[in-house]
């Protein structure tokens, strides 16, 4: 199928993104042991096996387009979607505007692994890898990361175009780009053999190390606190363990989720962290868990991963 | 030289015969040229058949004559030919002359010798003689999977197929010895594997062909066939040129035509469909054309590193229940599993944190399919499909 055509198709789809979402307080205070749960009942993005889509939380719909997705990010009207990989390992950025029309289509080479949208909707960071998904057998091979300017089409490569403040780290892999704005940014840093938790700044194009391993940072609302993916031992097949980064103590705290998780996870609110979990047939399944590592993991959405809640 | 044999007085399952050919004390170097091929036909007479008269030397090859010196016998795996009790016909072929072979007529101390040893199957219900192909893909690498999958095989007879990616790193010599050999390499002389491309990680797989010996057909090809009682078996490879007009393209269609059994199964590496992250291989497309065009009923992959099966498919991936062919990839042999993707339209089934084998029971219009799971491990898949 030209996916040029397909794509054409799909525009008559009409779903308003990037539109304020009421929030909820968080879980009540006689709780001692927090439930997870959607704190909105605006319409949240979502990826249905493949395909772009979306659920409604207040009815339990779903939609579907046919936008080819394996990865997607969603901010202030700005819609960025990973393609599944093609049988020659090519993927591609899509981002859109308002009602999916199409803003920027970038060729990559390499698996879909993490894209985010900033804030303003401004600029959207991807990360490609060569070879993903490997659970047991795993040969580290690189991921790929930018961070495109959807105005100008102009795209950054923290390999290539920033200078890490604290020494050098030629050979470096960078991946899973998160945004405090559109000059702020986290990232992880490979480089040998260990793995950093990364500020950049697109102003002074500059990066720096603030933690190590830990991986796929995604910045809570109020932009305190990263959860992201621990690194319990430093081989390859380590398992990953859910966890957030405080950016004012430093200090890393697991998540009570023992699975293996897959991607980024993101936030529903200031409380609560997403993350999909696959099931062994391959169905995913988005899941949620109190932030402060006091509740137990609820399971949000069945069928579906890359949860964005809009705000 | 043709040889037949009568097979009687056989109860249980083969579980290996063995072909001895005595090389007489005359006579030059063999080489490598003499082929062993099994003949369809069972009609020629010892006295009536002349040069001009020879039957068609159409079967499947069985392996090829090396290395033996002069008055010492020459052994060749054919238990893949030999089934059970019946009448079997097989060709030498030594194209570029060579070793005197002895025959019946040399006298019984050096006549050919076909030698059928086998077990008693007591687990399977009365009746069950019907043969049994079992094996996996992404097999053996430094990790506990493979003698997870290897302990399955120890309780299962009949023969063993690879899906691929044997031996990993690279497939290399030291990989088969440290990795294969304790594992799988117990039941290599019932096993007829296929190449993956961590195999060819080592230039042409040749430690691959070194290992497998005949067991894996002409070497370098990697593509050969045999029959299972009413089964004709194609081991293809797709890690080499699979194109319309290619060698093995046009050698599987020959291969198919010259078939006479009612259903066909073939195996290889790289799935034409997959729900998993490395996506459909269009390349193997030709090599599934053909096989649809021929009726066959299952095609069997590895690859990638889990366990799916389709519902009966045309070659283009629509749902086909008259015609279709039933895709099966079983790469759970004992390397890793891998993640899912987006899950392929006509997928019924998916596993990705069990090893296991697939065994077929190949029955004489059908066939059942199970995955056998490792010790300790519940996921499992049956079923029963017809032939065509």
């Amino acid at each position: 199928v030209d996916r040029r055509t397909r794509f054409g198709t799909i525009i008559a789809v009409s779903v308003v993104v990037g539109c304020l979402v009421t929030l909820r307080p968080p879980t009540s205070e006689s709780v001692t042991t927090p439930v997870a749960a959607l704190s909105t009942t605006e319409r949240i993005q979502v990826v249905n096996n493949g395909m772009l889509g979306d659920y409604d939380p207040s009815t339990g719909n779903r939609t579907v387009t046919g936008i080819p997705c394996e990865r997607a990010h969603a901010a202030a009207g700005t819609v960025a979607c990973l393609s599944p990989a093609d049988e020659s390992i090519n993927s591609r950025l899509t981002v859109m505007g308002p009602g999916y029309s199409a803003r920027r289509e970038i060729p990559l080479s390499g698996f879909p692994d993490a894209v985010r949208v900033s804030p303003s909707g401004r600029l959207v960071g991807y990360t490609v890898v060569v070879t993903t998904g490997l659970k047991h057998w795993h040969t580290y091979l690189p991921p790929s990361s930018g961070i495109v300017d959807v105005d100008t089409g102009v795209t950054l490569h923290p390999s290539a175009d920033f200078t890490l403040a604290d020494g050098p780290a030629a050979s470096a892999l960078f991946s899973g780009v998160t945004f405090a704005d559109d000059n702020r940014f986290y990232l992880s840093m490979f480089v040998d053999k260990r793995r950093y938790l990364v500020e950049g700044d697109i102003r002074s194009r500059t990066m720096r190390r603030i933690a190590e391993n830990v991986e796929s940072p995604a910045l809570s609302p109020d932009g305190t606190r990263l959860a992201l993916r621990q690194i319990v031992d430093p081989s390859p097949e380590s398992p990953r363990r859910l966890a957030v980064f405080d950016l004012g103590t430093r200090q890393t705290r697991q998540l009570p989720e023992s699975r293996t998780t897959l991607t980024q996870p993101s936030w529903s609110d200031n409380h609560t962290v997403l993350y999909t979990v696959q099931r062994g047939d391959g169905r995913n399944d988005v899941w949620g868990v109190a932030a402060e590592g006091d509740g137990i993991p609820t399971e949000l959405i069945s069928g579906v991963s890359e949860p964005t809640v809009s705000r | 030289m043709l040889l037949r044999f009568t097979v009687t007085g056989v109860t249980g399952t083969v579980s290996r015969a063995t072909l001895r050919l005595h090389r007489s004390d005359t006579g030059s170097s063999l080489g490598d040229g003499a082929v062993v091929t099994s003949l369809n036909n069972n009609t020629w007479s010892e006295t009536g058949t002349t040069w001009n008269n020879q039957p068609a030397v159409n079967g499947a090859s069985l392996g090829s004559l090396r290395g033996a010196t002069r008055d010492s016998w020459y052994e060749v795996d054919v238990t893949s030919r030999i089934i059970g009790n019946g009448t079997y016909s097989i060709a030498i072929d030594t194209p570029r002359g060579g070793a005197v072979l002895d025959s019946r007529e040399s006298g019984a101390d050096t006549a050919p010798r076909l030698s059928v040893a086998t077990v008693r199957d007591t687990k399977t219900p009365a009746g069950s003689e019907d043969p049994v192909l079992v094996g996996a893909g992404d097999i053996a690498g430094p990790g506990e999977g493979k003698e997870a999958t290897a302990e399955l095989l120890d309780k299962i007879p009949g023969t063993v197929f690879t899906a691929g990616d044997n031996a990993y790193q690279n497939g290399s010599s030291s990989d088969f010895s440290e990795y294969y050999e304790p594992s799988w390499g117990r039941h290599k002389a019932r096993t007829r594997p296929s190449p993956g491309n961590h195999d060819y990680y080592t230039s042409g797989a040749r430690d691959y062909y070194e290992y497998f010996g005949d067991s894996a057909g002409p070497a370098g090809l990697g593509y050969y066939s045999y029959d299972l009682g009413t089964w004709h078996i194609v081991s293809l490879n797709s890690e080499t040129d699979m194109a319309v007009g290619s060698s093995q393209e046009k050698w599987l269609r020959q291969d198919l035509s010259a078939s006479t059994k009612p259903c066909t199964l073939a195996y290889w590496h790289k799935p034409r469909f997959t729900s998993g992250a490395h996506s459909n291989n269009s390349g193997t497309g030709p090599l599934v054309e053909a096989l649809y065009e021929a009726n066959a009923e299952v095609i069997v992959t590895g690859h990638n590193h889990q366990y799916e099966r389709f519902a009966p498919m045309d070659p283009d991936g629509r749902a086909d229940d008259a015609k279709g062919i039933r895709h099966i990839t079983i790469g759970n042999g004992g390397i890793g599993f891998y993640e899912w993707g987006t899950i392929q339209p006509n997928s019924e089934k998916r596993n990705n944190d069990t090893y296991g084998v697939m065994k077929f029971t190949l029955r004489a219009n059908s066939y059942d399919w199970q995955f056998v799971p490792e010790a300790g491990k519940s996921f499992t898949d049956e079923g029963t499909g017809a032939c065509h």
